[in-house]
């Protein structure tokens, strides 16, 4: 029982950092994250 | 209800890494540290978790992830050869290949997944979120050792690390002993600068709390290599420490106060450190390490994968009919002796080229990680980078110090140092592009540097 406390408190951890490292790295990969600027074709 | 919540928390974790591929290699960490599948009964039992999560891991990066160049050191190089070296090995020069076939399975995939990793976290947050992942899941373990341990559970010989030695390299005692002490540092790290966590009492104190709980965990271990990877971290903590004197009576304070509360047991245990030589384990170890040195010499290539099967050593150990009196010692013979060490186990099996491969990688790592620390650690905005790095140099110190008495150069905790190590030099190579940019001419934008404009004005 004490091991699955552990497990249950550990993984709610886990799932929090794994859905906010989801979020903020798609928000690195938007547009407005990205640090390259490419012009567009237009004005090439 | 083991096997349904690992395996709800698994496909839920699978879903968001559709979208962010990243997570699949998480998943990856997750599987080959906690080996679900091995620890739960039932249906998962019997689902390749980490098959699924590897072939995912490398699909969605392919997919769905952006691909960027990244500088691969050294270090990743000498991980690619050794792939090379250990498969050649196995294929021609292993003297027990019905052994060392099914440990190759294992090696060869845990290098070369350590080798596509650096793809997948080369950023802040992905790096972040490793190594938290790896903070996680060696802290599940510590969470339930440390509440058996301060219940009173806690028994020398009978407490049972995450599902035993057979279960995952995290249930072996001196093993997860190692893990738990080179995870503090990045805690430490972690608890003042993080982007996942967000600044407060709350991560302030959960750091201190998971700090607390990975120790009572090492003493719960009864490992002796946890006792020297704790002493090593005090010495890093007073180097580190700006009240160096403040620092020692507080460690000789907690030092006197919890010495009464050890079990004695552990503290017997800890006493055998400086009886190694008539004690069975150690000597034991001892004497593999000789035979190995000898054997190399003779097999300079090694003998392959689990070839310590084919050791027949002798032990002088103390006479067990009186187990009071220190001179009377007994010359026992045994065979088959694991290595214990992870230098001796890439010397004996995979002989000069698998141990120069290997140490070169992990001295790398080292070196790399201190060079970022330094040139990083004052530089504002740029702590977070010099953190992580000073604390990944500490793990690696760890794992080198710790690994001399643990047989894990094949396993994944051993690459994880290294992997961290690429990803901060590329992290600390991009932290340096927006100077580049500006002495080149490059301007900021309202998204950041335009880095390529500068590039081109470059070339």
């Amino acid at each position: 029982m004490t091991e699955f406390i552990a497990i249950v408190l550990s993984h709610m951890f886990i799932l929090y950092i794994i859905m906010r490292a989801a979020r903020l790295a798609r928000e690195e990969d938007q547009p407005s994250g990205i640090r390259i600027d490419i012009p567009p074709a237009d004005d090439r | 209800m083991r096997s349904i919540f690992f395996m709800s928390f698994f496909l839920f974790a699978l879903v968001i890494a559709a979208r962010a591929p990243f997570i699949a290699g998480l998943l990856y960490v997750w599987v080959d540290l906690l080996a679900p599948q091995r620890v739960a009964y039932g249906f998962i039992e019997n689902i390749q978790l980490a098959l699924i999560s590897g072939v995912a891991s490398v699909l969605f990066y392919l997919m769905f992830d952006r691909k960027e160049r990244i500088h691969l050191g050294i270090q990743w190089i000498c991980l690619i050869l050794l792939f090379v070296w250990v498969t050649i090995n196995t294929m021609t020069v292993a003297l027990l290949p019905e052994y060392a076939w099914p440990k190759w399975e294992s090696a060869y995939k845990t290098i070369l997944f350590a080798a596509f990793m650096p793809f997948m976290f080369r950023t802040r947050v992905r790096l972040e979120a490793l190594v938290m992942t790896i903070v996680a899941c060696v802290g599940v373990v510590a969470f339930s050792l440390a509440l058996k341990t301060a219940l009173g559970g806690g028994v020398y010989g009978s407490t049972q690390i995450w599902g035993g030695v057979n279960a995952t390299v995290l249930g072996e005692s001196s093993t997860f002993a190692m893990a738990a002490a080179s995870i503090i540092p990045f805690i430490a790290v972690l608890s003042k600068h993080s982007l996942l966590l967000p600044a407060g009492k709350f991560r302030t104190w959960l750091a201190y709390g998971g700090i607390a709980f990975l120790l009572v965990a090492i003493i719960g271990s009864y490992a002796r290599t946890g006792l020297i990877c704790v002493a090593v971290l005090a010495v890093f903590a007073l180097r580190q420490s700006r009240n160096k004197l403040g620092f020692i009576i507080v460690a000789l304070v907690i030092g006197a106060v919890s010495v009464p509360l050890l079990p004695k047991t552990w503290v017997s245990r800890m006493n055998t450190l400086q009886t190694a030589n008539t004690e069975s384990s150690a000597s034991s170890r001892v004497a593999v390490w000789m035979w190995t040195w000898d054997f190399v010499k003779e097999h300079p290539l090694g003998g392959g994968f689990e070839n310590h099967r084919l050791n027949k050593i002798e032990v002088t150990v103390q006479d067990s009919s009186r187990p009071n009196d220190p001179t009377a010692i007994a010359k026992v013979t045994m065979t088959a002796r694991a290595y214990h060490s992870i230098y001796f186990e890439a010397l004996g099996e995979q002989g000069w080229p698998g141990f120069l491969l290997l140490t070169t990688a992990l001295i790398l790592s080292l070196t790399k990680s201190f060079g970022v620390w330094r040139a990083n650690r004052n530089v504002e905005g740029r702590e977070w980078l010099g953190g992580l790095a000073g604390a990944n140099f500490v793990s690696c110190v760890l794992l080198m110090v710790g690994g001399a008495f643990i047989g894990i150069a094949f396993s994944a905790l051993t690459y994880y140092p290294i992997v961290i190590s690429l990803v901060l030099v590329n992290l600390h190579r991009n932290a340096l592009k927006p100077e580049a940019a500006r002495m080149a001419g490059g301007f900021p934008t309202a998204s950041g540097w335009s880095y390529a404009t500068a590039r081109d004005r470059l070339a």
